[in-house]
């Protein structure tokens, strides 16, 4: 009788608990088909696998948060580092997953997974390939075959490879040293997969885009210089470097902060000029004018961002991480820097997929 | 190594039978040679009413060789943290975080004054004969660190007590094969007792990777460890007034890290080597008893990564020296004074510099008889951290008897806590010290009722707890701008009830004891600092379950038994804005023993059952848990006791 007791009182407890343990809180999304989707990615806490995308609509101004998990009962990884999206898929590069997760845009159903990368930042695609920056082993570039999700080539490039543009059938890939500092742009011929040019710019080139007149700009971020006791004892400064992509030759270089080191450089919609700030220390969004090269101050907006994105309107989205234990911000500024709005993000939100 | 562990296991079973076979000429002795232990405790107790929970020697060696984590997490209600099996784990109590839970062994604190914790899951319990919870903090008593509460690893020192072999060896599930020894002598002037234990685990579990496109089954790599350790007892009294002693305990372990299923590869290892050593000299006089300890204890970590090629050694270094005064078992009460030195040295790759820090305290203590209706206890402690005066920590306990069968107890402290060199001084890629963290201050208050009742064959223990613990200054490692850095959590309060009821019933050679014990603790952020988030104010501290629920059923006839653990544990929250969580889950665990004795000889044969109902679940973000597994293990003790004559 007793054994019975026991037993039924188990039973009873475990299935109580079970079923509190099955308990979801997590809200279905129903992501609308009538309008483009902005996907934020939110690159979680280093080491705790909570990275996750929110999907915001510009012109219903909803804004709905942790999708993939919700759409895969699954999380995205360790620090999603980029979204590229790319035709009707979305490519969410986990770096400390190392890996690729590929969904699809309409709805982000898991759609594949892209292994074997070791330490990947970026992607960018052209035709059925990808190619993804990746800090491990030196610094490489991996060529991925996109239909069958496979890596088919890899060739190595400077250290801690970030960002990069597709131009002429070249590939441009700056290389910002990683965990170190390094200083070159690599160029590759996309035609047989070879290394073209190498180029020597300022220290941590980290972001790059197309100016004018085929011209191609990159931001070196510089770095704060320590002593052997971590005691910061100077700066190299922050640099955005003008080349001319046909010849490889830097045309102009400007000094964007003395001590001061954004990471993030875009182009602003109507083309004219560049959007530079996000990264630690870095207070305010700044405009670069194409038209005299020269950069604005004060700052379009003084808030301290991760990281910002250029939305279709031309609107900027500002991210603020706070801790990386906490959900972050979405300030949506006008293109002029003036806040329209604020929406809650996921945790360490660093930039846009659209 | 697998050659290796099979030896080891060889050996145990032939020592048994070599053992056996020499204790043969022995007296025969129908009662269990276990007798009670003398625990060195070195601070005048708390009491031991309220919710502490102690475990003796018999419930050790009825329950399965575990590591102190695993013990701990099966048999009590402790918020429990592992990076899976063999992997690092550490545990809190009372809404505090895991470093506000000092490892006190023998009386000394075993935190490491670089990250301020201590890994459970290196610790073997075989090496000790009775672990104590003590679920009341007191900095007064045992000094920075005790914010939440304490543990106590205690090691048996009798004289007279003959000579006491043990031999045990074990087996489990994922290449888990573990050996042990124990040689032990006593006579009327010398106590030495020798423990070895070896321990090795392939850890190649199965899991759903939840985390993977498909869900795919995956196998555990890269999760093995091996260890072995050492500990020595040596006691000699000197005269009727003085007595000496050494104790030594050594553990070298080695083991690969486990990758979080989120991740697709891992080659990461660590290899952690610990000496610890206590000296001491007691003169007694009268009821006075005047006591010099010194313990060093010093640590070596190396930690690797195959894949990006990084290597990292941590050193650490502590010498305390006690010298205390005390008067005891006078009706007009106890006394205890002294003077405590304390030398503490980190060396790291990962630190700004190598680093130091000297720290002196007095600390002084009274209780009244404790047969008194009102017993209470007063305890101070002022200390100076390198030439900084800390504010005196103060701990109040109060017992008060209301019936012969009924307690109530009120308890207050304040503490401490003051930053590690990791806190302070880390610097590495993901990871940066704070060097301008305050010390984290607690005040604790805790109000216990108990009440003892007895029908026919059951007996009945009722006690509610209510306790109140307010953390300022709290020191949390949060990941900031993608670098994990401490940060000084303004105010956090922790309020809850510990609700218990145990019922004992007999009948002939039938026992069974059952307990249920309820546990409701809500910690939360009250007040943050400048620039931080607001919303993070009401919310629940990461890895703090709010419900735990902890079930136990000892079934015991004749000499046979069997022990149900059941655990349930609330959703954890794993971010500061308690978005993300970590599932509640309910673990089940049950072991079945049988003893018999061949004369001086006790056998013991154990086999237990983890997680019976499959279950599921993290107690680390993305680090697998296994399911159902076994341990079995065999235990040899002789005792041949000294013959005194009278």
């Amino acid at each position: 009788m007793n054994s019975k007791i026991k037993k039924l009182f188990f039973l009873s407890a475990i299935a109580l608990i079970s079923g509190l343990s099955s308990c979801t809180k997590d809200e279905v999304p129903v992501m609308p088909e009538a309008e483009t989707p902005v996907f934020i990615s939110n690159e979680g806490a280093y080491g705790n696998a909570n990275a996750s995308i929110s999907v915001f609509y510009p012109t219903e101004n909803k804004i709905l948060n942790n999708v993939f998990q919700t759409a895969n009962g699954r999380g995205i990884g360790d620090v999603l580092q980029s979204i590229t999206v790319y035709n009707d898929r979305v490519y969410m590069v986990v770096n400390n997953s190392n890996k690729i997760e590929v969904a699809a845009k309409s709805d982000l159903k898991e759609k594949g997974v892209i292994l074997g990368l070791n330490m990947p930042r970026y992607m960018v695609a052209t035709g059925t390939t990808g190619y993804v920056s990746c800090w491990g082993d030196g610094g490489y570039i991996a060529k991925v075959n996109l239909s069958t999700l496979t890596i088919e080539d890899t060739l190595h490039v400077g250290s801690g490879p970030e960002q990069m543009l597709i131009k002429n059938q070249k590939l441009w890939v700056t290389n910002s040293g990683g965990f170190m500092y390094d200083s070159l742009i690599s160029v590759i011929d996309l035609n047989n997969f070879t290394l073209a040019k190498t180029i020597v710019v300022s220290q941590v080139p980290r972001a790059i885009v197309e100016g004018r007149d085929d011209n191609i700009w990159v931001l070196c971020s510089g770095r704060v210089i320590y002593d052997d006791a971590w005691n910061p004892i100077g700066h190299v400064p922050s640099k955005l470097i003008e080349i001319k992509s046909s010849t490889y030759i830097i045309e102009n270089e400007v000094e964007a902060f003395a001590t001061v080191h954004p990471n993030q450089l875009l182009k602003a919609k109507d083309g004219n000029s560049f959007i530079l700030g996000g990264g630690y220390g870095v207070n305010g969004l700044f405009r670069f004018e194409l038209s005299n090269e020269t950069l604005q101050t004060p700052a379009i907006n003084e808030e301290s961002f991760y990281g910002f994105g250029i939305l279709p309107n031309g609107e900027i989205a500002g991210f603020k991480a706070f801790t990386f234990s906490s959900a972050g911000k979405m300030l949506r500024l006008t293109s002029s820097g003036t806040l329209i709005q604020e929406h809650e993000v996921g945790i360490g939100p660093n930039g846009l997929g659209i | 190594m697998q050659f290796a562990m099979r030896n080891i296991v060889l050996i145990t079973i032939l020592l048994w039978l070599s053992t056996a076979l020499v204790g043969q000429y022995a007296p025969p002795d129908t009662a269990m040679p276990i007798t009670g232990v003398e625990i060195w405790a070195e601070k005048i107790d708390l009491s031991p009413t309220g919710a502490n929970q102690a475990f003796d020697t018999l419930f050790m060696r009825k329950t399965s060789n575990l590591d102190l984590g695993n013990f701990l997490s099966q048999n009590t209600n402790l918020q429990y943290k592992s990076y899976g099996l063999g992997g690092n784990s550490n545990l809190s109590m009372n809404g505090g975080l895991s470093h506000h839970v000092p490892i006190i062994w023998n009386g000394m604190n075993l935190q490491d004054p670089l990250n301020g914790g201590t890994n459970l899951s290196v610790i073997p319990t075989f090496f000790f004969d009775g672990i104590y919870i003590q679920k009341e903090a007191s900095s007064a008593l045992f000094g920075s660190g005790a914010m939440s509460g304490s543990i106590h690893l205690s090691q048996s020192k009798k004289f007279n007590d003959g000579l006491r072999v043990e031999a045990q060896g074990g087996m489990g599930s994922f290449g888990l094969f573990q050996g042990g020894w124990g040689l032990g002598f006593s006579s009327k002037k010398l106590i030495t007792h020798t423990k070895l234990w070896s321990e090795k685990a392939e850890n190649n579990f199965q899991f759903q990777n939840t985390q993977k496109f498909g869900r795919p089954t995956e196998t555990q790599e890269n999760a093995q460890y091996r260890q072995w350790g050492l500990s020595q007892i040596l006691d000699y009294q000197l005269s009727s007034r003085q007595r000496i002693g050494l104790n030594v305990l050594y553990i070298q372990h080695q083991r690969n890290l486990a990758q979080p299923i989120s991740a697709t590869q891992s080659g990461q290892n660590q290899s952690d080597c610990s000496f610890r050593a206590q000296i001491h000299w007691s003169y007694y006089w009268k009821s006075w008893k005047t006591s010099i300890r010194n313990q060093t204890q010093w640590a070596l970590m190396e930690y690797n990564d195959t894949l990006i090629a990084l290597h990292a050694q941590h050193q650490s270094v502590t010498n305390t020296t006690d010298w205390d005064w005390s008067k005891r078992n006078s009706k007009n009460g106890q006394w205890q004074f002294g003077l405590q030195h304390a030398y503490e040295s980190g060396k790291s790759d990962n630190l700004i510099a190598n680093n130091y820090r000297s720290r002196i305290a007095l600390f002084g203590s009274f209780a009244n008889n404790p047969k008194s209706k009102l017993h209470g206890l007063i305890s101070v402690r002022h200390e100076v951290i390198q030439n900084d005066l800390k504010l005196p920590a103060l701990t109040l306990a109060l017992d008060w008897k209301l019936k012969v069968n009924m307690n109530l107890r009120l308890s207050l402290a304040n503490n401490y806590r003051i930053p590690t060199f990791n806190d302070l001084f880390w610097k590495e890629g993901m990871a940066s010290g704070n060097v301008d963290l305050k010390e984290e201050h607690s005040y604790s208050s805790r109000l216990q009722y108990s009440y003892k009742t007895k029908i026919g064959h059951s007996s009945f223990n009722f006690e509610q707890g209510v306790f109140y613990y307010f953390y300022q200054d709290l020191i949390q490692w949060t990941p900031i701008s993608g670098i994990w850095t401490p940060i000084n959590r303004k105010a956090v309060r922790s309020l809850g009830s510990e609700t218990s009821l145990q019922h004992l019933w007999t009948l002939k050679q039938f026992a069974i004891t059952s307990k249920i014990t309820y546990l409701f603790n809500p910690s939360q952020i009250t007040s943050i600092y400048e620039n931080e988030n607001p919303n993070l104010i009401g919310k629940q501290l990461v890895y703090n379950s709010i419900h735990t629920l902890h079930c136990s059923v000892d079934l015991n006839y004749k000499n046979a038994g069997l022990l149900f653990n059941f655990k349930f544990e609330s959703e954890r929250f794993t971010t500061d804005d308690n978005l993300y969580s970590l599932d509640a889950f309910p673990l089940l665990d049950a072991s079945a023993f049988y003893r018999f004795n061949v004369k001086q000889q006790e056998f013991f044969i154990s086999i237990g059952i983890n997680n019976l109902t499959q279950q599921s679940y993290q107690l680390m973000n993305n680090y697998a848990m296994p399911l159902t597994n076994y341990r079995i293990n065999l235990k040899y003790y002789f005792h041949k006791p000294i013959k005194i004559n009278k």
